[in-house]
């Protein structure tokens, strides 16, 4: 089940913060369609998209983006799987950050971190363990942030 | 009763080694003489796949070091049906695909679990089931030593299995589907088996080359999900099997091996086996 929350922000502009699953059962078109104006997507609390919801969700960013400005914000890890299969996948978006996979050699564990588009060259920032202090591995191939620069203008 | 024979067209002395060592507990012949069409099946590496250009019957290639990537290229490219990785389970893997081809019964997760056993069996009749399913599949995982994002993948992959599996048991009226799991020490495997049997190898193979394009091209409005299903249980697997017994029923089974970063095991060469029998009972 796919749900959304709302939240009109200062500028003028609407954040839409989904979250659940983007399947079979999702209702993108009810859940984004009747937003107006510019719109940030938030996916951070998506958990799961299926090949099914990835046609659903191109087919509503095309009509979503295709006159005015749609920013998505901390895309997470599987959200960026799919997004690196198809170059379309967000369309006319600006995707200006995601959540990726991070992990410490030292205490042996594994997070998400935001990193910023800006922040990614060619290769995924530094970023350091908040227990041991010391630098974290960037735990994905290098190729995995594509789909957040592809589209740097 | 006549042996079945392998011609081994390997480069490495110790994976040679290995393979021989399989082809005598699964009894099979070796026979590496050109242009015989008595060979039942090649085992190659994937590096001498040009060598093995005059083989008859199915082949097996091994492969080394490639990275998934490139593996999953040389699957789509060459349309290979049988892909092994060269690692710490070769031995077993390749096993399973040799007895599967010398005629053993295709279907089941013991093949592929030979150290463990049953976890569970569900059925699953809509997106409600499978979703209920996916989250004691995902807590098991959990309970396994699977770290979270690689249950994520693994989740990912057989959402993909059940979802095309409901979808044709719902189009011919045939009820509920089956979801099998299995496990063994660092190794999780989930069966997903549907009784419509109309899956073909060149479908899968076509979306997977179809599948990556869209990496460049993009996806078309109108294009079928089922390209990206398949890209994703390729891309998110320690192996993928896919039995098919032709207008009787279909098991779609995939594996994660655990143990691995998320790092190594996005970037581990996946196995892959398309079984189909043409003939059924």
């Amino acid at each position: 089940m796919l749900e959304r929350l709302i939240e009109k922000r200062p500028d003028g502009r609407t954040t839409v913060m989904l979250s659940g699953f983007i399947d079979e059962t999702a209702d993108l078109e009810a859940l984004l369609g009747d937003v107006e104006g510019e719109i940030a997507l938030d996916l951070s609390a998506v958990q799961r998209i299926n090949s099914i919801g990835a046609h659903r969700w191109i087919i509503t960013l095309a009509r979503l983006t295709a006159h005015r400005r749609v920013t998505v914000e901390a895309v997470p890890y599987s959200v960026g799987m799919q997004a690196n299969y198809v170059a379309n996948f967000f369309a006319r978006a600006e995707v200006l950050s995601c959540l990726a996979p991070y992990a410490c050699a030292t205490c042996e564990t594994s997070t998400n971190l935001l990193i910023h588009r800006d922040e990614v060259s060619l290769r995924a920032p530094t970023r350091w363990c908040k227990r041991c202090k010391n630098e974290l591995v960037f735990d994905e191939l290098d190729g995995y942030l594509d789909f957040l620069v592809r589209n740097r203008s | 009763m006549t042996r079945s024979r392998a011609r081994v067209i390997v480069e490495e002395a110790a994976v040679a080694e290995r393979v021989a060592a399989v082809l005598d507990v699964a009894d099979f012949e070796r026979n590496d003489e050109r242009n015989d069409e008595r060979s039942d099946v090649t085992i190659v590496s994937h590096g001498r796949l040009d060598q093995a250009g005059d083989s008859t019957g199915p082949m097996v290639v091994l492969c080394k070091g490639t990275g998934r990537r490139a593996a999953l290229e040389l699957i789509a490219s060459k349309a290979l049906r049988y892909m092994v990785p060269v690692d710490d389970r070769l031995e077993d893997a390749l096993l399973t695909i040799l007895g599967k081809l010398a005629g053993a019964d295709l279907f089941g997760l013991d093949r592929y679990v030979r150290h463990g056993g049953l976890l569970r069996t569900w059925t699953a009749e809509d997106s409600q089931a499978k979703a209920r399913i996916l989250r004691e599949i995902g807590a098991r995982a959990q309970r396994l030593g699977c770290p979270q994002l690689i249950a994520d993948l693994f989740l990912s992959a057989i959402d993909e299995m059940a979802i095309n599996a409901i979808e044709r048991h719902i189009r011919a009226q045939l009820g509920p589907i089956e979801i099998v799991a299995a496990a063994e020490v660092g190794r999780f495997a989930v069966a997903v088996r549907d009784r419509v049997g109309q899956l073909r190898p060149e479908h899968v193979l076509g979306s997977l080359v179809r599948g990556g394009a869209q990496k460049a091209a993009g996806m078309a409005l109108d294009a079928s999900s089922a390209q990206l299903g398949f890209r994703i249980m390729f891309d998110t697997l320690s192996t993928l099997a896919i039995n098919v017994e032709r207008g009787r029923r279909t098991e779609v089974i995939g594996v994660i091996d655990l143990g691995k970063s998320l790092r190594e095991y996005r970037d581990t060469v996946p196995g892959f086996g398309c079984f189909v029998n043409e003939t059924p009972e």
